[in-house]
């Protein structure tokens, strides 16, 4: 259990950390960032001045190294623009982020479990087609429509909320709805899969067979068996949310990491954006290690062949 | 005896790990084949008979250098028989499985997958029309049949694109790994009678993998049996099966039809005898198969399951010992009998 | 004998109970929307980049406008109906291409990770694991916003989104196909890696890999449409349903026909794709439907 940890720490270290290469090389490849930054008749003096001061003057592998050196005191660069400390920036736009993401999730789980549930017990009836035609409206339904349809019923026309913003929890509705629809719909569809693979096993009939009552058997055998599906799930499903909160955040003016992505890469604010992709990667590639630990620690058979790779 | 055989095994031995379980601690390894010599003289139909789980089928795989051994050679004709070799090579020993369904594949036509080895060993378009004829013909088959896909064919018919296709390389060993086990009895007599025809006709050279001793008495000259990774028993067909040594052997040939026919019997009349007597049945009537899982464990495998044991037995091992020309037997009760 | 027609045969085999009528009108819608966009230049009633100013936020004809602009004009007084027909040529011009791209990245890695098992195995396993915990929304943006647009570039973007998917699923099916009997017959015969590979195990497989590509192909959209919509996708003059969804947001008050629209058409694009693709996947492959993520478009 020790080694299994220790390798897919590593291999988690290695991820973030070739995360961390291709953004930066991406980015110092794609074009000046002064030119976007300084108005475009800065004498040739200015630019030179701040290129030396940022480091810019240096040959790229050098400054790959001064980055990585950086990263591993901890420092992860100054904003470009207002020469802010990157990671503080960041941390101070993860609280609005993790607000909408919290919500995103507990709502997921509320409608998606039970309804992934009600669906594959009532297979082939009424109230599963309707469960499951739901669910795929919700998921083929682009975010950033939802969001514009929301804004021009609950906004315009009823005058109900808040179109954009931060703060109180009316302004939270109409982003939560907007990002959790999709998850709720495809974790709702997963729900299904999973109960119903656990309803085909032989304990559950045997549990059926000994006459305990269906509620039982689905509070005792089901649920506990169909979560591990549900939680890997929710670990894989980190990273695909996290692209569905950069939408969200924009098209409601949240201010969270999502809105600092957007505007930091409009201002080719180099250390912003490097750090939201680590701490992105950061999230996404932990998520999938705690899943991978987790399911590791249920079913030691995943020991074996690097869990996800196989199969 | 004196001429130099087709194809020898010396000293085979392959280990599988049971499971791979953690990476600390790994899973036990079980000794699949340890320590199989054997040769076939060209033109000979060797058999190897062993219950399922005794290696036989690792040991085909082998012969036909298809798995690497941990230890020892396959020599054809006194040279090394490994991978990688020239193709001409590669093409003396070819071979036909069990699953005659997981052994075609199904996204192809039949007429494609008797064409694919041709085509690997550079033959034009028109030599391999006339080879495939003349497959099709040696095997009984219609042309028809190349344009169906092997899910649209029968057990039979696909063991016979299979024979043709092993043979369309014309190797001079073919390796037969349960070729009829999976087909009802009657396709079962085609089959071997076919084989058997086939052996006479492009003079090839057999090795006969089954658990049913009633085939190989009917196709083989000479036979040896495979009890948990070793061979206990070997000789000409009429030996092994008539004076048996070995208890395993002995178990084995009780399992057999009470009226003992002569080797003449056609394979229909032996194996329709005895539909349901084969070893398979045998293990499951004695006892369960040995725990293999400590190689080299004291004593002979075959101990727990024998009636005759003795205390020797579970001590150590027994090596194989000459009871006559060519009939050897691995048991320390053999001398004393 | 083509691969493709053994899989034309293949798909069209198993004729076990025709298609449900949702499946069918999502098919027809699909073929519409490709014919309506194969046939712009033809169906359109105005170009794409025509501007009427003196038709500037027309409503559509059944909310109060005229039959020239069906659907409304844009503050430019161009015609949204021209435009969506153009612009979802755009945006299954960049679908199209970006999931052929991925497809084929995600195959041959997945190939090569199966067959040269090692380095190479983990490098590949190490690539998807970045990928995955990169969205490739946030990549697109990044690289879009710094290293400037053209359309080919967009198209390799979007074309990144899934093609690890396509990756673990090709190594998955490859290592399994290698132990099966029709393998082994191949080795046995002396075939090269190669064409026991492509002549002989992608055939098989290949079933699978167009379900994941079908479910995959809606979620490219989106991203196209997500990266349009910020304004980082398709450039103007050239348009496509993000990008008028995008620019439609500011007159959401005024002129809900500029985003409504097109917003639709990405809608119902989408949901028959996935219709189309679930249908496909219970049909072709029932085990893909077990794989976590598997399924997620």
């Amino acid at each position: 259990m020790l080694r299994f940890l220790l390798v897919r720490l590593l291999r988690a270290l290695l991820t973030v950390l070739g995360c961390a290469t291709l953004a930066f090389f991406v980015l110092r490849l794609s074009g000046d960032p002064l030119v976007a930054l300084l108005p475009t008749d800065s004498p040739a003096e200015l630019l030179e001045r701040y290129r030396v001061l940022w480091g810019l003057d240096r040959p790229l592998p050098e400054q790959y190294l001064r980055y990585l050196l950086a990263l591993a005191r901890g420092d992860f660069g100054r904003s470009l623009v207002d020469g802010r400390d990157a990671l503080g920036l960041v941390i101070e736009r993860a609280g609005a982020t993790l607000q909408l993401g919290g919500t995103v999730f507990a709502l997921a789980i509320l409608i998606g479990v039970p309804a992934g549930t009600v669906a594959a017990l009532r297979r082939g009836r009424p109230s599963d087609y309707l469960t499951m035609s739901a669910a795929i409206f919700g998921y083929a339904m682009p975010n950033f429509f939802l969001g514009l349809l929301l804004i021009l019923l609950f906004a315009m026309q009823l005058r109900l909320l808040p179109s954009s913003g931060y703060g109180t929890p009316a302004h939270l509705v109409m982003p939560a709805i907007t990002l959790g629809t999709a998850v709720a719909a495809k974790l709702a569809r997963f729900v299904r899969t999973s109960v119903l693979d656990v309803l085909g096993q032989p304990y559950v009939r045997t549990a059926h067979g000994k006459r305990l009552g269906s509620l039982a058997v689905i509070v005792r055998h089901v649920f506990p068996n169909a979560a591990i599906p549900v939680i890997t799930f929710l670990g894989f499903e980190l990273g695909l949310m996290i692209g569905g909160a950069v939408v969200t955040e924009n098209v409601f003016g949240w201010p969270g990491i999502g809105q600092l992505l957007v505007v930091s890469v409009a201002r080719r604010d180099l250390a912003v954006v490097q750090t939201v992709v680590m701490v992105i990667a950061v999230s996404v590639v932990s998520a999938n290690l705690a899943v991978d630990l987790a399911y590791g620690w249920i079913d030691p058979r995943v020991r074996v062949a690097g869990g996800r790779h196989a199969g | 005896m004196q001429q130099q055989p087709l194809i020898s095994a010396s000293g085979l031995v392959r280990s599988y790990r049971a499971s791979r379980a953690g990476l600390l601690r790994r899973g036990p390894e079980v000794r699949a084949v340890d320590g199989v010599s054997f040769a076939i003289r060209a033109g000979e139909a060797f058999g190897l008979v062993g219950e399922s789980g005794s290696g036989k089928t690792t040991v085909g795989r082998m012969v036909s250098a298809t798995l690497r051994p941990d230890a020892g050679t396959v020599a054809l004709l006194g040279e090394p028989f490994a991978e990688p070799m020239p193709l001409a090579r590669r093409a003396k020993v070819q071979a036909v499985f069990q699953d005659s369904l997981g052994a075609l594949n199904p996204r192809l036509r039949i007429g494609r997958q008797l064409e694919e080895p041709l085509i690997v060993h550079g033959i034009g378009a028109a030599e391999r029309r006339v080879r495939i004829d003349g497959l099709l013909a040696d095997v009984g088959l219609p042309r028809s049949l190349l344009l169906r896909y092997p899910g649209e064919v029968s057990g039979g018919q696909r063991q016979r694109v299979l024979l043709a296709r092993a043979l369309a390389l014309r190797p001079d060993l073919l390796v037969c790994d349960e070729p009829v086990s999976a087909l009802d009895v009657s396709v079962q007599a085609q089959v071997v009678n076919l084989l058997a025809d086939l052996k006479t006709r492009h003079a090839l050279t057999l090795l006969f993998i089954s658990h049913d001793l009633r085939v190989v008495r009917h196709l083989c000259d000479r036979v040896a049996v495979l009890f948990a990774g070793r061979i206990v028993e070997s000789g000409a067909v009429a030996e092994v099966i008539g004076s048996p040594a070995h208890p395993y052997t002995r178990a084995l040939i009780r399992a057999l039809p009470a009226d003992r026919p002569g080797p003449r019997r056609t394979a229909a009349r032996a194996i329709a005898a005895a539909p349901d007597l084969a070893t398979q049945d045998l293990a499951t009537q004695d006892l369960a198969i040995p725990d293999r899982a400590t190689p080299d464990g004291a004593g002979c495998a075959f101990a727990a399951r024998c009636a005759a044991a003795t205390p020797t037995c579970r001590r150590s091992a027994p090596v194989l010992r000459s009871l006559s020309a060519g009939h050897e037997a691995a048991c320390h009760l053999v001398a004393a009998r | 004998m083509p691969a493709d027609l053994r899989l034309a045969a293949r798909l069209a085999l198993p004729a076990r109970r025709p298609a449900p009528l949702v499946v069918l009108s999502a098919a027809l819608f699909l073929g519409l929307v490709l014919l309506a966009a194969a046939g712009a230049d033809l169906l359109a009633p105005h170009g794409f980049a025509e501007q009427h100013l003196d038709a500037r936020l027309q409503p559509p004809w059944l909310a109060g406008g005229t039959t020239d602009y069906l659907l409304g004009t844009d503050t430019l007084g161009r015609d949204i109906l021209s435009r969506i027909l153009f612009g979802a040529r755009t945006s299954i011009l960049v679908a199209v291409g970006g999931t052929g791209f991925g497809f084929l990245l995600g195959t041959s890695l997945g190939f090569a990770a199966a067959h040269w098992r090692g380095w190479c195995e983990e490098a590949v396993m190490m690539l998807v694991d970045m990928q995955a915990a990169l969205p490739t929304l946030v990549l697109a943006l990044a690289v879009l916003a710094f290293l400037g647009n053209s359309l080919p570039l967009l198209i390799l973007l979007v074309g990144l989104d899934g093609w690890e998917r396509y990756a673990r699923l090709t190594r998955g099916m490859v290592l399994s196909a290698r132990e099966s009997g029709y393998v082994l017959s191949m080795r046995i015969v002396g075939a090269p890696a190669w064409r026991i590979h492509l002549l002989h195990i992608l055939p098989n497989i290949a079933g699978a890999l167009i379900v994941q590509a079908t479910l995959n192909f809606p979620h490219t959209i989106l991203l196209e449409a997500a990266l349009s919509f910020f304004g980082l996708g398709v450039q103007p003059p050239a348009t496509s349903l993000g990008q008028m969804l995008g620019l439609g947001r500011a007159y959401l008050i005024n002129a809900w026909w500029i985003a409504v629209f097109p917003g639709s058409v990405i809608f119902l694009t989408t949901l028959s794709m996935c219709l189309v693709g679930d249908w496909l996947r219970d049909r072709l492959d029932p085990t893909l439907a077990r794989e976590p993520g598997a399924g997620r478009p």
